[in-house]
Parts: C-alpha cells; sequence; structure tokens
C-alpha cells in the first residue's frame, strides 16, 4: 500500500520540498556545467594568446632544430610548446614536458584550424593542448601549446561542493517555510471544521466564520452557510409541520376517547349508544380525511405527476362553480362566473380542479349571506392565463397574508375546524398550482375582501410540470455536495427532537400548540397567549365582572438558552381548580399560587399561577392541555365532592390513621388531628410548630367516609410533589400562600380539602409528607 | 345456497368487524388469520369472493394472490390495502385483483364493491325502482311518490336512484362523491355539497309525507328505506 501522509499541510509541504529540490538540483547541474564551459573557454584563450607568444618568438639556431626566445631559459616555463615537423619529428619540446608527448602521435590531421584536446601527463596532471599547423621560416610545422587544467578543475569542484552543501540547507528552510505557509493558508479551513463538528441539528443557527469573503477559504464558507440555511429552514418546517400534524389527530382522537369512555362509564339506552357511536364515527371520517389529505400533500412533495392536456379555464371554472354553486345558493349567494373563452392552458384537470374548489369553498364561507363571489378567467399583462376567484369576506390581516398557505394555517383559530377542516385546503391549493408552474397572488383588503389569483404561465412555456430551479454555479454545487453528504451523515445521526434551535420563539406553533391566540412583546422577547373567560358571567357585590377586570386566563412564552419558560394566571371556577392542577401538574408545568381574588363574587372565582421550563412545544403542548382542560371543564362540568359528614357522630378508627401517617394525634369533639412540626429561622429566632410553622390534618366521619382537612407546610422546592401526591390521592387542595416574609429556609404553606375512605385519606397525607423533610415527622 | 367469503386480515378487529357485518348481510364468512392459512384455506376449500388484505406476516397478499391467479382465474379478489399510493394500487390490480380498497375504508363502501363483483357480468340495472309508494322510472327520469310526481333536478334525480339501488343499505359520502359527483380526490371536501343536495331531496321527497324514506345514519351516511329501524 501507497504511504499517504495524512495531513494535506504535511502533503503540500512535502510537495514543495520535492519540487524545490527538484528545481535546484537542476540549476545546481546546469550552473557547474555553465561554469566548467567557461572556464574551458577561458583556458583556451589563454592558450591562443600563449600560442601567438610562442609563435613570435619561433627561432632557427640550428640546423634541423627550433628554438624559442626567452623560453625554457628563465627556468620558469610560462607554457607548455612542442613543436613537430610534419614527418613526425619533434623539433622543439619544453624542458618540463620531460620528454613525454603532448600528443600520442603525429596528428593525422594537419589542416589549418585550431584544435583542443586534453589529456593526462604520466604524473596525473590533466593538460589542455591547442595544436595549430603553421607555416615559419619556410616550412609547415604543427605547434601545441598546453596549459595545466589543475587549477580550473580546483575551482570547479569547490564551487560544486559549496552548492551540493548549500542544497539541503536550502531545501530544509524551504520545507520549513512551506510548512507555515501551509499551515497558516489551512488555519481557517481548520476552525471551519471544528466549527462545523459542533453543529447537531440543535444547533444548526450557527454559521461558519467568514474570515475573508472574497478568497477561496470564504467562498467555501459562504455557500456552506447558504447549505446550512437551507437546512435549518428545512428542519424548522419539519419541526412545524409535525408538531402541527400532531395536535390536528390529537383533537379528533380526543374526542373519540372521550366520547367512547363516558359511554362505557354507565348503562345506556341504545339510542344513546348509537349516538356516541356515530359521533365517533364523524371522528374517524375526519381523521381519515385528515390523513387522506396529508398523505396527498406528501406525495405532492416527492414530485407530482402531471396528465396535463389542453384546455379552456373559464370551462373548468365554470364547471367547478356548478359543482358549488349549491353551497353558495344556501347562503343566497351568487358566484358570477365570467372572462374570456379563450384562454387555454396545460393543466391537469382532475389536480387544478381540486385548487378551484378550495378557493370558490373559501369564498363561500367567507362571504356573508347574500354575496357576491366573482370567478374571472383572463390573460394577463404578461400572456399568462389567471383565474381570479374574489370574495367579499372580512380580508384577510396583513400579517397573515403569507402564511395562509402553510400548511395548518388558520387566520382565525378560534373559527376552527368546523366547516374549515385542518387548515391543509390552501396548502393543496398552493401545491396543485405551483406543479403546474404557477403562482398563487392574493390580494387582501380588511372589511373588504380577498382576492385569489391562479397564474399560469403562458401556453408556449407550460409544458414543464415543475417550476425550475435557480440554475446555479456548477463548482459551488459540487463542492457543496461533497461536504454536505459527509457532514449530514453526521447530523442525521444526531437529530433528535429536541428544542429548535432558532433564537426567539415560533408563535406560529404556540398558537397552534396552545389553541389561544397571542401577541408578541418584542421588547421584553415575550409572547403571551390568553384567553378570557368570556364564558363566565361573574358578579362581585353586583358588579359585573368582564374579561378584562381581571377575567382573562394568560400564559406568556420567554426563551431563556436552550429552553422556553413559561409563567402563566389561569382563571378558575372552584370546581375546575383541582382536575386543571392535575393536567397542570401531569403535563410538568409547576402550580406556584392559588388564591381568590374578590370577594363575594358568585360564581367563586380563584387564580392558579403556573410555570415552567422546557422545550418550547412541551411547554406550548403542556399550556394547550391545561387551557383545553377549562374549555372542557367549564360551565360546571368540574367534578365536585359531596360527603355528608357530621364530625359529632365520628366513627372512624383512629388507630388506622395513626398507622399510616406513623404520627400520633388527639381526637375531641369527634376530629382526629395530627399536627407535625418544622422549623425555620426568621428575625434571629427559631420558629417552629406552635409558632404555625406545622402540617396538620384532621379527620372527621366513619371510616368509609371521611373528611380530611388541613394545613401543609413545607420548603419551595417541595412543593410540586407535595401537589402531586395530595392530588393523586383525590384531596382538593384550596389554597397555596405563604405565611411569613424573609424567613430562612422559605416556607410555603397549601390548604387541603377531601372526602373519601378515611385510608385512602390518610395515605394521600402520608405520601404527600413522604416528599418533605418534617424534623417533627416521627416517621423519619 | 348462501354465497361464501373469504377474508384474510390479520388484524383481529378487524377481522371480526368484517366478518360480522358480512355475516349479517347474509353471506358465508371464512377468516384466516394469516398468509399461510388464507393459502391453505384456497387451496382446500372453494370460495366465491375473497377479501385478502396486502400486507400479512408470513405469505404476502399479493404472492397468495399470484398464486390463486396462477391456478384459478374466475374467483373474485379484492384487496385491502393501508398504501395509497398508485403505484401500490396498480401493482394489486396488475397481480390479478378485480378490485382495491384503501384502509380505512367505510364498511357500507366494502359491502357495495363486494355486491359489485357478485354481481359482475349479470345486468341487473332494473329500469324501475321502488320504495314504500315511492316509484322511480330511470329511462323516463320521472319520480313519483303516491301517485304525484316530483320535481327533481338532475343531480337531485342521480342522487336518488343511487339511494334508492342501495335500498336498504347505508351508502356513504365518500360513495356518494365518487360514484354520483365521479369525485375521485379523496381531499376534496365535498361533504357540504352532499349535505346539502340530501337536504333538499329529503324535502322534495319527504316533507309532505307521513312516512319518511330518507334517513341519515349519524358518522356513517344515508340510506332509504320504509321505516326506521
Amino acid at each position: 500500500m501507497r504511504w499517504r501522509p495524512q495531513h494535506v499541510r504535511t502533503r503540500l509541504t512535502l510537495w514543495y520540498v520535492g519540487v524545490l529540490s527538484a528545481v535546484l538540483a537542476l540549476y545546481i547541474v546546469s550552473t557547474l556545467l555553465f561554469v566548467y564551459v567557461s572556464l574551458r573557454q577561458q583556458l583556451d584563450e589563454r592558450l591562443r594568446a600563449e600560442f601567438e607568444r610562442v609563435e613570435d618568438r619561433l627561432a632557427e639556431p640550428s640546423g634541423g632544430t627550433i628554438g624559442i626566445d626567452g623560453h625554457d631559459e628563465e627556468g620558469v616555463p610560462a607554457s607548455l610548446v612542442e613543436v613537430w615537423s610534419p614527418e613526425g619529428a619533434v623539433l622543439y619540446r619544453s624542458a618540463s614536458l620531460r620528454g613525454e608527448a603532448l600528443a600520442p602521435a603525429w596528428p593525422t590531421t594537419t589542416r589549418d584550424d585550431w584544435s583542443f584536446t586534453s589529456l593526462r601527463l604520466r604524473d596525473g596532471t590533466p593538460l589542455r593542448v591547442l595544436s595549430h599547423a603553421y607555416g615559419v621560416l619556410g616550412r609547415r610545422v604543427v605547434i601545441r601549446v598546453a596549459a595545466s587544467e589543475e587549477r580550473l578543475r580546483h575551482e570547479w569542484r569547490e564551487l560544486s561542493v559549496g552548492l551540493l552543501f548549500g542544497l539541503p540547507v536550502a531545501v530544509a528552510i524551504a520545507g520549513l517555510g512551506g510548512h507555515w505557509l501551509a499551515r497558516r493558508v489551512l488555519a481557517p479551513l481548520g476552525r471551519m471544521a471544528r466549527r462545523a463538528e459542533r453543529l447537531t441539528a440543535d444547533n444548526l443557527g450557527e454559521r461558519l466564520p467568514v474570515e475573508n469573503a472574497d478568497d477561496e477559504m470564504g467562498h467555501l464558507a459562504r455557500v456552506f452557510n447558504a447549505s446550512l440555511a437551507r437546512i435549518e429552514e428545512s428542519f424548522a418546517q419539519l419541526r412545524r409541520f409535525t408538531a402541527d400534524a400532531s395536535h390536528e389527530l390529537r383533537t379528533p382522537l380526543t374526542a373519540i376517547r372521550a366520547v367512547g369512555e363516558v359511554a362505557l362509564q354507565e348503562h345506556q339506552d341504545p339510542e344513546r349508544y348509537r349516538e356516541a357511536i356515530g359521533s365517533m364515527l364523524e371522528e374517524v371520517d375526519r381523521l381519515s380525511r385528515l390523513v387522506a389529505s396529508l398523505l396527498f400533500l406528501s406525495r405532492a412533495d416527492a414530485g407530482p405527476v402531471l396528465r396535463c392536456v389542453k384546455r379552456g379555464l373559464l370551462e373548468l371554472a365554470r364547471e367547478t362553480a356548478a359543482l358549488l354553486e349549491i353551497l353558495a345558493e344556501e347562503k343566497g349567494q351568487r358566484i358570477e362566473v365570467g372572462g374570456d373563452d379563450g384562454v387555454m392552458a396545460e393543466v391537469d384537470g382532475l389536480i387544478l380542479r381540486q385548487a378551484l374548489i378550495n378557493l370558490i369553498d373559501n369564498a363561500i364561507k367567507y362571504s356573508p349571506r347574500g354575496g357576491c363571489i366573482r370567478i374571472t378567467v383572463r390573460t394577463n399583462s404578461e400572456g399568462a392565463a389567471s383565474v381570479e376567484v374574489a370574495d367579499e369576506g372580512p380580508g384577510i390581516p396583513e400579517g397573515h397574508r403569507s402564511r395562509v398557505f402553510d400548511r395548518f394555517y388558520r387566520v382565525d383559530t378560534s373559527r376552527s375546524r368546523e366547516g374549515g377542516g385542518a387548515g391543509l385546503g390552501l396548502a393543496i391549493t398552493l401545491w396543485a398550482v405551483k406543479a403546474h408552474g404557477g403562482r398563487i397572488e392574493l390580494d387582501s383588503e380588511e372589511g373588504r375582501g380577498s382576492t385569489f389569483r391562479i397564474v399560469l404561465p403562458a401556453l408556449s412555456s407550460s409544458t414543464q410540470s415543475m417550476p425550475q430551479e435557480r440554475p446555479r454555479e456548477r463548482g459551488e454545487v459540487m463542492r457543496t455536495v461533497v461536504i454536505l453528504a459527509a457532514w449530514l451523515g453526521f447530523i442525521a445521526v444526531d437529530v433528535r427532537a429536541q428544542a429548535p434551535s432558532p433564537a426567539g420563539l415560533d408563535t406560529n406553533r404556540i398558537e397552534s400548540l396552545t389553541g389561544a391566540k397571542g401577541a408578541l412583546d418584542e421588547k421584553e422577547g415575550v409572547f403571551k397567549v390568553s384567553v378570557p373567560r368570556a364564558d363566565l358571567a361573574v358578579t362581585a357585590a353586583g358588579v359585573r365582572m368582564t374579561p378584562p377586570l381581571g377575567l382573562t386566563s394568560w400564559a406568556a412564552f420567554k426563551r431563556a438558552g436552550g429552553h422556553v419558560m413559561v409563567m402563566g394566571d389561569l382563571v378558575l371556577l372552584e370546581d375546575q381548580v383541582n382536575p386543571v392542577m392535575s393536567v397542570a401538574l401531569d403535563e410538568g408545568l409547576e402550580v406556584t399560587a392559588l388564591h381568590n381574588h374578590f370577594f363575594w363574587d358568585t360564581p367563586k372565582v380563584m387564580f392558579m399561577h403556573i410555570g415552567g421550563s422546557g422545550e418550547e412545544a412541551a411547554m406550548a403542548s403542556a399550556v394547550g392541555k391545561v387551557l383545553a382542560k377549562i374549555k372542557d371543564t367549564a360551565g360546571g362540568k368540574g367534578d365536585v365532592p359531596h360527603a355528608e359528614i357530621d364530625p359529632s357522630q365520628t366513627t372512624l378508627d383512629t388507630s388506622k390513621i395513626e398507622a399510616i401517617l406513623a404520627n400520633k394525634g388527639s381526637l375531641g369533639s369527634g376530629v382526629y388531628k395530627v399536627t407535625i412540626g418544622r422549623t425555620a429561622r426568621m428575625h434571629g429566632q427559631e420558629v417552629a410548630a406552635t409558632m404555625g410553622v406545622n402540617t396538620w390534618a384532621a379527620f372527621a366521619g366513619s371510616d368509609q367516609r371521611a373528611v380530611v382537612d388541613g394545613d401543609f407546610a413545607m420548603l419551595e422546592s417541595e412543593l410540586q410533589s407535595v401537589l402531586k401526591a395530595l392530588r393523586h390521592a383525590g384531596i382538593n387542595v384550596v389554597a397555596i400562600h405563604q405565611h411569613m416574609a424573609g424567613e430562612e429556609p422559605r416556607i410555603v404553606f397549601l390548604h387541603y380539602w377531601g372526602v373519601g375512605p378515611t385510608d385512602v385519606l390518610a395515605r394521600g397525607v402520608r405520601a404527600a409528607l413522604d416528599q418533605t423533610r418534617h424534623e417533627g415527622d416521627r416517621a423519619r | 345456497m348462501a354465497v361464501h367469503i373469504l377474508v384474510v386480515e390479520d388484524e383481529t378487529k378487524v377481522a371480526r368487524a368484517l366478518s360480522e357485518g358480512l355475516a349479517r348481510e347474509g353471506y358465508e364468512v371464512t377468516v384466516a388469520r394469516t398468509g399461510e392459512e388464507g393459502y391453505y384455506l384456497l387451496d382446500a376449500r372453494s370460495f366465491d369472493l375473497v377479501v385478502l388484505d396486502l400486507m400479512l406476516p408470513g405469505r404476502d397478499g399479493l404472492e397468495i394472490l399470484a398464486t390463486l391467479r396462477s391456478r384459478d382465474r374466475g374467483i373474485p379478489v379484492l384487496i385491502l390495502t393501508a398504501r395509497d399510493a398508485v403505484e401500490d394500487r396498480v401493482v394489486g390490480l396488475d397481480a390479478g385483483a378485480d378490485d382495491y380498497l384503501v384502509k380505512p375504508f367505510a364498511f357500507p363502501e366494502l359491502s357495495a364493491r363486494i355486491r359489485a363483483l357478485l354481481r359482475r357480468g349479470r345486468a341487473e340495472q332494473s329500469s324501475r325502482l321502488q320504495v314504500a309508494d315511492l316509484e322511480v322510472d330511470v329511462a323516463a327520469r320521472r319520480v313519483t311518490r303516491g301517485g304525484r310526481i316530483l320535481e327533481l333536478t338532475a343531480r337531485e334525480f342521480e342522487l336518488l336512484e343511487y339511494l334508492l339501488r342501495n335500498r336498504g343499505r347505508v351508502v356513504s359520502r365518500e360513495m356518494l362523491s365518487r360514484d354520483v359527483w365521479k369525485e375521485a380526490g379523496r381531499a376534496t371536501p365535498l361533504d357540504n355539497v352532499i349535505d346539502v343536495h340530501i337536504a333538499r331531496l329529503r324535502r322534495k321527497v319527504d316533507e309532505a309525507f307521513d312516512v319518511k324514506l330518507i334517513h341519515t345514519v349519524r358518522g356513517v351516511g344515508f340510506t332509504v328505506k320504509e321505516a326506521a329501524s
């Protein structure tokens, strides 16, 4: 297997060093070559000059031999000279040659040119030899001049050694520099990777740092961030959709369950059963239709298959209007269909008809009695075909206009489902029109009505069944795809249904989950839903108390880091307090106070404070369930306990109570009372049982039918579990309040009252005691 | 001899409801709770019609259907599927099913489909329909009650004809939507339209008479019969 360094940094450095070494080696070789050649040339020039000097001094002192003036005589041989006769006899030879020939023999060519050769003397001295045929003193001779190459070679060797030793040093320095540079360039990538590693479904709102928007890294980060934004949006959409869908599914399920359970509670005559089953089947029908709509949309999302044919839109509009005309007739409304008969479009009649049915159905629903619905077909200024459905309804408030096409969105949440279905109609309409490559325009004026306009592309270009995606730079897409592929795998593993990350609150979801309308206070970052108790007719000492006079339940949501906190106040009748409290506790909310607000009010109104913190959807749905319970128990449907007990006739077995509570009490006037103290400090003093810091329970009645009445003192942190324990035993909590101020630790008090078998009540009180740390509790 | 229907359905509650409902309509019903059992029963006995759930433990509904078709072409098969996708239906019909129903379905719907399958090949479209003193002459498009001619719109006439052809049985809004209004999409809400038409028809047919013929069955649909029982 080939070894590959893991880091790009190292790879880059290695490549850099490799290439640099090769370039340097090439450079050194050519430098040495060049230097060698030029040194040789210098030597050759010198030999030529020497030759000329020798030539000038040639003399023929005695017959046959040749001498050189001044040569040899000074004993300092400027050069080595040899003169040959054409016959091959040596006419002159420098003494320093010591008889050695400068060429092996008489050169075969006697051409009249300069020839250079190299040779080595017997003692190893390298020589450079210049030979030239020359006519002198009436005959031709060959003169050879030679010089030692020793110095040349020495110089060249020194240069080579210097260069070759310098090479590794240069490469090493360059390598370090390269590494540093690579590190520096790649650093933003590392930072991006580290940031990306921390991304999960929960913090998709984070973005990669863009250090320089214009360079390659910046480009990458921007592309990445853009993809991230798209993913985040899809996630948010999915979350909203899931929350809404489960809410919509839950509503009919709740109805079916409630109707069924109630019907089974007691024996009833067959007519009542029939009624109950019928009512359940109606809900099943609603559920089935909802599922069918959802399936339709989900399949639509996967990509529509349209069977398009060219057809006249006016005819289609007439056909659809005729189908629904009877509904308009019932409301004394008119449907006017008009426009240009020649407007044609490539459409899938079945699909587009659904869009039109939804629009016309809405128009009929929202227009007042005797109103008029106008459907107009025409070609607009762009040459596109348009079908307009105008109603005379109340119009759609500005803030809602962009969202009416969202799945499950309803402008008026209280209008709910009566005829409005699940809020999917317009979503289906929008999809159907988009599938045809068209769009929907909405004009609306509050109080004047709304106009929905389906605009389909002109015939020539209407063959595409899907709107074309904006063409994007190919490289960008590829790069994004590569990084995302790796990343999505990572995210997919980490997807859990947790709190959504975007800052702020999903107010639409809160409204839909709580089933209440809200208002956003941007300054405080609080979204508050409220439910006026308009169903109550409360008078306090003759004063009619209306919802603005304090009779409004509310819950306020605020984002706190990854969680959402909620606080609220609920307006309840006496019989609603405990059922609603149970729901709140079961849903993970805290109940923090319970008190009255008026005197002399009928019916008596109580106020219950709730709070909590957690995932936004969980909090909203908890509040939604609490509000639903209030609605369900309104109008006197809460459970009112009733028992006829006279303490003077008490027969209950006190030893049983004592055994269960594990604390001893005392019986007086037919009431058996147990008091358990605890201590706190106030004003530097210890306060205990007799100062009122105690929990007590008083029992009266028989073993089968008894009343328990009491007070409970506990730490703030114990309140919720005490409430749960009491509610679990069916004991009513009638007040939650403080008693002191500035005590340490802080003690809260609650009052409770319940009727039932003695042992059940006693066990309930014991279970509540078990949630606390009463110093006086013998069971501890 | 009673018509014998095999119901292959693994969901206990659905199986029991189907078996009781069909038995009440006068069919003899055998229930198979697994694909294997259905396969065995089909091999061992003869049935007039099979109601087959596509998603079964053991042997898949489609497999049973394929084997059945490779042996016997004649027996009508109605498949039940929880998958609504067009491809699933096509696969079922291609495999040799005669009709399909998507869960959740209304029982009257199932009953109507079964009747249609059993009737197949036999023309039974009588042109005169009657219930009590209400008479519908389909050919002449004339409706009389107690000898008095009732003026109906075309849609009202179709609606009444459909109700009368199913007299004594309950028809759901979905059946009306599909068979009278020819509206295929389940996501299209025509319930209001149907209800208004029924109300008008009722006004014309029943208002002036003591004996009411058109009845609403809450949560299910409508029925035409002589007396409420």
